[in-house]
């Protein structure tokens, strides 16, 4: 649950004061015209969400509420707006997803006798994991080095999460400050705009037992996830 | 191929001009101003688009994509550099309109590495060559920054007064303070106090997706609209794609495609007496290897083999640490701080050269993509972290990359880009000692960290600038420019950008690369006499001294 439960980085005043007009076109845009599949098939756009629900879960929201992931991802490969490089051990980037969503499947069949979409959230992860080591089982992996890949596609889910007002209340970012800016920089001191911590709480737990995980097995495992407090 | 141009100049070179300056970036804008307030014609081809902050720049982490190299690249090699928006940029200003601003100069021992520690190359050229290009860029720019300066050679104040420290800087100084390392004020290419028509910074934060209110001091805002009020021509986008020599060897223009009003590509060609390429370490190296013809196979400015190699890049892996303090690492620039005293060879250490130590202050994807990628979290795990982002202050090394002829620029064999042009592959792969550098780096960050009262600690690799891939030096079999970035096979064609680079250094390059622009400027403009360059084959090639 969000140390900031009152704060709201598009409230009205915040939006009219920290907010320039292009600023707002482009978040505005972002949360209200969500785009629909036009690269992805049906059931690739089921498997991309079953993904993402498991890379960024979002259990404590009713799905209407859920910031929309896939879409986005959906969007830049259908406009095939790359980041500017590809690995060389790497295909193109559609190549690239429609391999990893295909070897998802059929590491899930080998694994578990079911597509992806069809697993508990148990299940996916176990797949997921297999994917991040780069020891998931199915054809398609010898086609795709599944560990660059899986860093790659956690990166631009959790990017396209982070992108959203919505996150950016949750962890307690101001947005924009454009064109207010900040006055109160020192340690301890938010300007009034800022978000109010009401619920202190550590990450100090999660990331030694990241480190451990990494320290045992070369940092590819991950404790299954469940949903957020 | 191409589709003919509108204005019916296909295969006619445009009405020549002194100088035709490839790359409206670091070096290009300040070529252009002081060729331009020196009397000379200038036209400056820029590939991007010419960027007006108050409409193109949205205070937006995701939009701020616009501003980087994304057309196609290959990258590999046992250690394969990230590009696009860690190194690279597009448009008017290049990437110092995404740049962290923090301006640094290069040391004495950074020229003479090989005099020195027996390892990499000298320069051509020393500090107190670069000295007063040093000085007169920083007050162009108004760099902030303190009035003394504890590292280096021995300088004067900073043209503006330094800005606050945030609360990361708070804390870095805090850490530091206690283990008695040094630390100063970050002299930064922002405004602390009105410039010209600028405002000083109001500290939003978003400097590296583009200063919206124009403190920043970029070459867009600076450099460029001087070079403009003195008659230079900014072509925006226009990707040069061929030097064209004539047949007494000498550059007589370069071909361009033109992005025209309605999407199309239209191939263009501007005549010059003098071509000055500044397009940074992947670009400049691509066009001189897709500028190949007849007695240049292997790529044009080639004849030593040099053209591509010696690529480098800065490791730069970054220290997080939890504090129970809300930090609010968004706040102000990036780096308000930092320390230089790791910079040079300390034999104990094990390795040769040293590392900067900066503060960081990433906003929210560039944090969840760094603890991702660092803890090897997702799921549940990596949104509770992300709860705790307020509580987080970080530190990153900027270190030395000792050149390999084995870190390249190429072209790739197969990938063509959208205009059929071979895209460029870079293969890169760290030495030994650059691994026992970082290693060394991310120790120092920790400690600090650990002094300023972190609760825990985790790291992130990550690489910043590209330095080198057509380096200079004083002797034509083993460079590709002089000492005053003129090339030694064509009398007439320059490459001023970070290419240059002998060695890394240990700072963020873009002072030092405006710096070399400066001087390369100064002596362009001496040698025209304030007429047309349009003679330099007479003196010959690169024999100037």
């Amino acid at each position: 649950m969000s140390p900031y439960p009152d704060f709201d980085v598009a409230a009205p005043d915040k939006w009219a004061l920290d907010w320039d007009e292009k600023t707002r076109r482009v978040v505005r845009e972002r949360v209200e015209q969500v785009p629909r599949y036009r690269f992805f098939s049906v059931d690739e756009a089921r498997t991309m969400e079953a993904i993402c629900a498991r890379i960024l879960p979002q259990d404590d929201r009713l799905p209407a509420d859920r910031v929309p992931l896939a879409p986005w991802i959906d969007e830049r490969l259908y406009g095939g707006t790359g980041d500017g490089y590809r690995y060389e051990d790497m295909p193109d980037d559609r190549d690239a997803y429609r391999l990893a969503l295909r070897g998802c499947d059929e590491s899930a069949r080998r694994l578990h006798r079911r597509t992806f979409a069809e697993l508990g959230p148990g299940e996916q992860d176990d797949v997921l994991t297999r994917v991040a080591a780069g020891e998931a089982p199915g054809g398609s992996w010898a086609h795709l080095a599944g560990k660059r890949f899986f860093q790659e596609l956690a990166g631009e889910i959790v990017a396209t999460y982070y992108a959203h007002p919505t996150a950016w209340a949750e962890i307690g970012f101001s947005g924009p400050a454009s064109p207010r800016g900040h006055i109160r920089l020192d340690l301890g001191r938010h300007d009034p705009w800022e978000a109010t911590e009401r619920r202190p709480q550590s990450s100090v737990e999660i990331v030694r037992r990241a480190i451990e995980r990494k320290h045992h097995d070369g940092g590819a495992a991950h404790a299954s996830g469940g949903p957020t407090q | 191929m191409s589709k003919p141009p509108v204005d019916g100049q296909a295969g006619r070179a445009r009405k020549a001009v002194d100088v035709l300056i490839v790359g409206a970036g670091a070096a290009g804008g300040v070529l252009a101003k002081e060729l331009a307030e020196a009397g000379l014609t200038v036209v400056v081809l820029e590939a991007g688009p010419h960027w007006v902050p108050e409409r193109d720049f949205v205070s937006d982490e995701k939009h701020a994509s616009q501003l980087y190299w994304t057309d196609p690249r290959v990258t590999g090699g046992a250690d394969p550099i990230e590009l696009g928006a860690n190194v690279t940029g597009r448009g008017v200003g290049g990437s110092t309109v995404h740049f962290s601003m923090v301006a640094l100069r290069m040391w004495e021992s950074d020229f003479r590495v090989r005099s020195i520690d027996g390892i990499a190359d000298d320069w051509p050229i020393s500090y107190a060559d670069l000295e007063p290009f040093y000085d007169e860029v920083e007050r162009e720019l108004g760099i902030s920054g303190p009035m003394r300066w504890p590292w280096g050679p021995r300088r004067g104040p900073h043209p503006y007064r330094e800005h606050p420290l945030n609360s990361v800087a708070q804390l870095f100084a805090r850490g530091c303070d206690a283990l008695g390392i040094g630390w100063a004020p970050a002299p930064l290419a922002t405004i602390s106090a009105p410039k010209d028509d600028r405002p000083p910074c109001v500290y939003r934060g978003f400097c590296i997706y583009g200063c919206s209110t124009n403190a920043k001091s970029s070459t867009l805002v600076t450099y460029i609209p001087k070079a403009v009020r003195a008659g230079a021509e900014i072509r925006a986008g226009c990707m040069a794609t061929r030097v064209n020599l004539g047949p007494d060897g000498m550059a007589v223009s370069v071909t361009y495609r033109r992005t025209l009003v309605d999407g199309t590509r239209a191939d263009e060609e501007q005549a010059a007496g003098l071509v000055i390429l500044s397009c940074y370490s992947i670009e400049t190296p691509r066009l001189l290897f897709n500028s190949a013809g007849p007695g240049w196979p292997d790529g044009l400015l080639n004849s030593s083999g040099r053209v591509g190699r010696g690529l480098m890049v800065h490791p730069s892996p970054m220290v997080f640490g939890r504090f129970p303090e809300l930090v609010y690492q968004y706040k102000a620039p990036p780096t308000l701080a930092l320390t230089q005293d790791f910079y040079e060879t300390d034999v104990s250490r094990g390795y040769a050269r040293g590392f900067t130590i900066e503060p960081i202050g990433p906003l929210p994807i560039a944090f969840a993509r760094a603890a991702q990628a660092g803890l090897g979290l997702w799921g549940s795990e990596l949104r509770e972290l992300m709860l705790d982002y307020d509580h987080y202050a970080g530190w990153g090394i900027v270190g030395e990359c000792l050149p390999s002829d084995a870190n390249s620029v190429t072209l790739d064999p197969e990938e063509r880009d959208a205009d059929g042009l071979p895209v460029a592959r870079v293969t890169f792969a760290w030495g030994q000692n650059d691994r026992a550098l970082q290693d060394d780096g991310v120790a120092r960050c920790r400690e600090i960290a650990d002094a300023a009262g972190a609760e825990v600690t985790w790291m992130a690799d990550d690489t910043a600038h590209l330095m080198g891939a057509c380096r200079m030096g004083s002797d034509r079999a083993t460079s590709v420019v002089d000492r005053w970035c003129r090339s030694w096979d064509v009398p007439n064609l320059f490459v001023c950008d970070g290419s240059v680079f002998v060695t890394s250094g240990a700072v963020n390059p873009s002072l030092t690369i405006q710096a070399i622009a400066a001087r390369t400027a100064r002596y362009i403009a001496s040698k025209a006499g304030g007429g047309s360059p349009r003679d330099w084959s007479r003196d010959g090639a690169g024999q100037a001294r």
